[in-house]
């Protein structure tokens, strides 16, 4: 009665810790579908201009 | 950590501090950051003709962005200024979701567009956006190259109103020569669009020698017939030499019209030409009587005579938003 017990803990121990040690395996990526947005830009900022938006993109296809 | 990227089939595996493929999206420590996102580079007001799409709201507005970036890396690409450029290296306006919304209906467009680059590289900024413009009354256009995961796209397709997807060849060695990917996951989208309700154009832009071939353009326009529909208005482009294909001649007008017949012997109702002067080849015509309907000049709306959307002679529904 005394072992079934102690294996029993074992098995919980075993089910509980060990997800949580698979996440430190290195090198395992972590999947993403959507990413975060940030809050800088990720160069030099222009400011909206009204007037100069309203042209039509021609440069652009 | 590392991280996978599961928005585009490309599925980046990035180190931190590494971008992705598109260039606009980034690892930050264990995280996955857009970096475009709210921070567009291009912002235009442009005629809806010129996304292109002929069926939807013709003579409207839309107002039309873009961030840096793409997932593709077509070698003829007309934008590459801010397309294959790094989002760090081009100066971009500061317009969160609820500013871009704002202007849009300031400047009174009808439609907001996410274009000129692929909106797959702001997906997050587009989806947003889109959710916002949705409440507001505001369309939503997507013009893109559809190289993106099937799970992503279904959910932008929700907020989607129309759509212009590239269908840039029929074989996957000319994606994978010409623009760095597949052509399964292109065709995925199309059909995506298309099940999700999103009033869809089909681009085909025809590059001398690489994917003009009769047998080529003849099997794009079968599958678009019987996988989209007879309806589905395709624009047959033409190419002018740009960024790594200058070495090319651009398409020569006898090879356009031969794609137009083509076109037409498979079975497709509205078949268009971009990129030539040419009122008769922008102009839709009824598929029953043969009546001009919606006049074009380039992507200058001329006029309409449609009744409800239907031919004021024979009654012929014509599909599209009008």
């Amino acid at each position: 009665m005394q072992l079934a017990k102690r294996e029993f803990i074992k098995l919980i121990a075993v089910a509980v810790f060990l997800p949580q040690l698979v996440k430190f395996i290195p090198d395992r990526p972590r999947n993403f579908t959507k990413a975060k947005p940030c809050k800088r830009a990720p160069g030099r900022e222009k400011t909206v201009n009204l007037k100069r938006i309203q042209k039509r993109g021609d440069w652009l296809g | 950590m590392k991280v996978t990227c599961e928005l585009c089939p490309k599925k980046c595996a990035l180190k931190p501090g590494e971008a992705g493929n598109c260039r606009s999206r980034v690892n930050l420590d264990g995280e996955l950051i857009a970096i475009t996102y709210g921070f567009p580079c291009a912002l235009h007001v442009d005629p809806v003709e010129k996304k292109p799409l002929f069926h939807f709201l013709p003579g409207s507005k839309a107002f039309s962005l873009a961030a840096a970036g793409c997932n593709l890396h077509c070698l003829n690409c007309q934008n590459w200024e801010i397309s294959q450029a790094e989002p760090d290296q081009v100066r971009s306006y500061r317009l969160p979701p609820k500013q871009l919304v704002r202007t849009a209906r300031k400047l009174k467009c009808r439609s907001i567009a996410y274009t000129y680059t692929d909106p797959v590289a702001f997906y997050e900024y587009t989806l947003d956006s889109s959710r916002l413009a949705r409440e507001q009354g505001i369309k939503n256009i997507l013009v893109t190259a559809g190289y993106i995961n099937h799970k992503p796209f279904k959910e932008l397709c929700r907020y989607t109103d129309a759509a212009n997807i590239d269908l840039k060849g029929f074989t996957d060695k000319f994606y994978q020569d010409v623009c760095n990917a597949t052509l399964k996951p292109v065709l995925n989208s199309l059909v995506t669009a298309k099940e999700c309700g999103v009033e869809l154009e089909v681009t085909n832009l025809l590059l001398p020698s690489l994917n003009d071939s009769s047998q080529m353009i003849s099997n794009l326009c079968h599958w678009i017939k019987s996988n989209l529909g007879a309806d589905t208005p395709l624009h047959f482009s033409r190419f002018t030499p740009r960024y790594k294909m200058r070495n090319l001649p651009p398409t020569p007008i006898a090879t356009l019209k031969r794609a137009r017949e083509l076109a037409g012997a498979a079975g497709l109702k509205y078949v268009y030409t971009g990129n030539v002067m040419n009122i008769k080849w922008t102009t839709t015509c009824c598929p029953g009587c043969n009546r001009e309907l919606v006049k074009r000049a380039g992507v200058s709306f001329l006029g309409s005579v449609l009744k409800n959307g239907a031919c004021p002679d024979c009654g012929t529904a014509v599909a599209g938003v009008w």
